[in-house]
């Protein structure tokens, strides 16, 4: 016998574990709530004719939610011969509301009781059977996490799917709503229905779309014509309760869970504290929350970025890469006899442009390990509600601060950390937003600027991080104020998951996840740009002929193609080559700025590495290229456009599509320079220079994101697209 | 262009190929949804696990 079982349950119940732990496949897991937003199927590895669908963890059938909306529609079209309820035994109260609801469907339904674990910590017991005869159907403790209670659960799903077993669950509402309903459900064959609901309705029971009509629900009345008559009793049960039909229902749902609940579910002590909330009043204290956050943030970004994951990726990079791969592979080439151009490519232009790359590698794979520590742990949704009230203001979710912690080490796992944001408008515009704060690929950049051009003003370094704050938070009320980002303006409502204590199975599952996509881009996306750029810098038409440039770069592809597109950054003061080559140069990898720098102003030495010992005297065939003016304005375009191409990758990993990484890359490039056109020609203008049409042309654009940043909120009709009001703030 | 310079563009021009190829198939690819960030490989894998089994 061929079935199909749904797993539904509230966000964070464990049916992802469930689901991975039924089937063998290996989806996403994280304890946070909102880890699965799309269904999928797998077949049961101990049940082979059972296919298992994972839906998305919704906390009602009310549609209030995409997930909600998927899981319910999927109930509803497709009918499941049965129902695993997945319910967090240690907060029942809250998901049996769900189940409620899923026993009013009338489709078979087996209840599995999962982290039973923690209510045996907690000294609470939980008498199953009485549950089950309560709600009128098949009760089953399992611990998901531990593989525990799985085969007398796959035993009585199919038993119940064998018997096609319709819940025995009656719930009763007050006399008169009980009155109203049982009309409803006489009458409502004589309603009028859509073509496609009408056998999907049909198939459920009668009380389930009796309830739903009482409480007017959106989606039911899309799909049924509910006559005028019934609309007007409706509305004369909520005048005479005195409250609306959707609270009316709710509360007598909790009512009902909370007796049956005093019944089955016994609390070692009522008033004791559980182990999460007595760790939850101290990291969440007014007071302590943000010294503790401090802390944590302070010592994952001490130890991936300035330790351990810096001394490893120091390692790759100077011995890995540096000795052994670019060294070993010259040599091997040169013995062999292959030609100077291919060696070049295969040493400087591929090694080197990956192993740029991969060299990021250890410093990530110890950030993943200790993300994945927190995530698991459960401390991330408590950072996300800490931050939450500060970031609302500039139209970014909590949980964006992490992606932009991270991003200042590098915005690779920046980008990638967004994964953390169930919301998708805010998933994305902290996907754009992240590489404004300064990764450390851009600190070579900042430091030569400020030490060989504002003579090591303090000032300074601040004053980017704070440019790129400054961004993000403009950035973020500019797009918040647009359809595509407009967002709920309900207040941020999450659940705070129980601290569960990682497993080492889920680190390094969630590890190298990350890790291996990292290493594939670099594989993939960096290799061919950097044979592209190579191609570009190493060759160039000399006398005529097409050859290779040598040290005479000024007549490579790459010079040509910069003086090309250079006078697009006149405005901006540096439309030059040089410098419009460097920027492009730095879209491989930010370090690539000053190297590129180094080879066209012929410095003789390592540019970094005169740029770490402060011999601004070496660095001076390029100081003198620029007034303090247009250093600036560069190193603001800089900062703010397009991210370098593993960044570019990773947005569009996250953002999901080429167009909207194309609008990501656009609109940071777009600010940036408009940022960097104000600066200079405001610059100009406080310098004693004269009013020209660019200082116009950025009055201007400087009007235009004003207003873009101070116009009301608009809202938008989400079905349509269409704007409906604008007088909302 | 020396004689030694074949093998060494033969395994570039694979590489090429290989890396070329990923983008494009990536492009096209169809999230399934599962929540991980391994990318197409991971979806198409995943994929393919539940309809073998």
């Amino acid at each position: 016998m061929q079935y199909t079982v749904a797993l539904a349950g509230n966000p964070n119940s464990g049916k992802t574990t469930l689901f991975n732990e039924l089937t063998g496949a290996s989806a996403h897991v994280g304890n946070w709530p909102g880890v699965t937003v799309e269904k999928k199927e797998g077949k049961i590895r101990r049940d082979s004719e059972a296919t298992l669908v994972d839906l998305p963890g919704i906390y009602s059938l009310s549609p209030y939610t995409l997930e909600e909306v998927v899981a319910r529609k999927y109930l509803l079209e497709n009918r499941p011969d049965v129902i695993i309820n997945i319910v967090d035994a240690s907060n029942l109260e809250r998901n049996l509301y769900l189940t409620t609801q899923l026993l009013e469907t009338g489709i078979p339904t087996v209840i599995a009781c999962n982290m039973m674990d923690i209510v045996d910590r907690n000294g609470d017991s939980l008498d199953p059977k009485a549950l089950s005869e309560k709600l009128g159907a098949p009760v089953v403790e399992i611990s998901a996490l531990r593989a525990k209670g799985l085969d007398e659960l796959i035993k009585t799903v199919r038993e119940t799917a064998e018997k096609k077993a319709q819940p025995k669950f009656s719930m009763t509402y007050t006399e008169k709503i009980e009155n109203l309903l049982s009309e409803i459900e006489a009458e409502q064959n004589q309603y009028e229905y859509t073509e496609s609901s009408e056998k999907a309705f049909k198939q459920l029971n009668s009380r389930w779309l009796a309830i739903k009509l009482f409480e007017q629900d959106e989606k039911v009345l899309e799909d049924v014509k509910a006559p005028e008559s019934l609309l007007n009793k409706i509305k004369a049960v909520e005048d005479s309760l005195d409250d609306d039909a959707q609270s009316l229902v709710s509360t007598s749902r909790y009512s009902y869970i909370s007796s049956i609940l005093s019944q089955v579910y016994k609390k070692k002590n009522e008033d004791a504290l559980t182990f999460t909330d007595r760790v939850d009043k101290i990291v969440t204290n007014r007071w302590l929350a943000f010294p503790i956050f401090a802390a944590v943030m302070f010592i994952v970004y001490y130890l991936a970025i300035h330790t351990i994951g810096t001394q490893w990726t120091d390692y790759v990079n100077d011995v890995v890469v540096a000795e052994w791969a670019q060294g070993g592979a010259e040599e091997f080439l040169v013995n062999a006899g292959v030609s100077a151009w291919l060696t070049d490519l295969v040493v400087n232009g591929i090694i080197a442009g990956v192993g740029a790359v991969l060299g990021f590698l250890p410093q990530m794979a110890v950030l993943f390990v200790l993300l994945s520590l927190l995530e698991q742990f459960g401390y991330m949704a408590r950072i996300a509600f800490i931050l939450d009230r500060i970031f609302r203001k500039f139209g970014l979710s909590g949980k964006s601060f992490i992606p932009m912690l991270i991003g200042t080490g590098c915005s690779v796992p920046g980008i990638m950390a967004t994964r953390t944001i169930e919301n998708e408008a805010d998933r994305r515009m902290t996907a754009i937003t992240t590489s404004f704060i300064p990764c450390s690929a851009k600190l070579p950049i900042i430091a030569f600027i400020a030490g060989a051009i504002f003579a090591d003003a303090w000032w300074f370094g601040p004053i980017c991080y704070f440019i790129g704050i400054f961004a993000v938070i403009f950035s973020g009320i500019i797009l918040k104020k647009t359809h595509r980002f407009s967002g709920d303006p309900s207040p941020f409502i999450m659940e705070l998951p129980e601290y569960r204590l990682p497993t080492l199975k889920g680190i390094i599952r969630s590890v190298w996840e990350r890790c291996f996509a990292f290493i594939k881009k670099a594989g993939t996306i960096i290799l061919v740009s950097s044979i592209v750029l190579w191609f570009l810098q190493y060759f160039g038409i000399v006398d005529g002929q097409f050859a290779a440039v040598g040290e005479d770069i000024d007549q490579s592809f790459l010079a040509k193609i910069g003086n090309s597109i250079a006078w697009l950054f006149i405005p901006l003061g540096f439309g030059d080559w040089q410098s419009t080559v460097a920027t492009f140069t730095g879209l491989i990898a930010k370090e690539n700025v000053m190297s590129t720098f180094a080879i066209i102003f012929g410095v003789a030495d390592d540019a970094l590495e005169l740029i770490e010992d402060a011999d601004w005297e070496a660095l001076s065939s390029i100081t003198s290229h620029y007034t303090t003016l247009t250093a600036f304005s560069f190193l603001a375009f800089n900062l703010l456009c397009a991210p370098c191409f593993a960044a570019i990758g990773a947005m569009h990993r996250e953002l999901g599509t080429g167009k909207w990484t194309l609008f990501g890359v656009g609109f940071q490039t777009l600010l940036a320079y408009s940022f960097s056109l104000v600066l200079y020609q405001f610059g100009l203008i406080f310098t004693g220079h004269g009013f020209t049409i660019w200082t116009g042309v950025a009055i201007v654009v400087l009007a235009v994101w004003l207003y873009l940043l101070f116009r009301k909120q608009p809202t938008f009709d989400n079905n349509k697209g269409k704007k409906v009001s604008t007088n909302l703030q | 262009m020396n004689t030694s310079d074949i093998p060494v563009l033969a395994v570039i021009g694979f590489l090429l190929f290989l890396a070329i190829y990923s983008i494009v198939h990536n492009m096209k690819r169809k999230d399934c949804g599962c929540g991980c960030t391994s990318g197409c490989s991971c979806c198409a894998g995943h994929n393919r696990r539940i309809k073998n089994q």
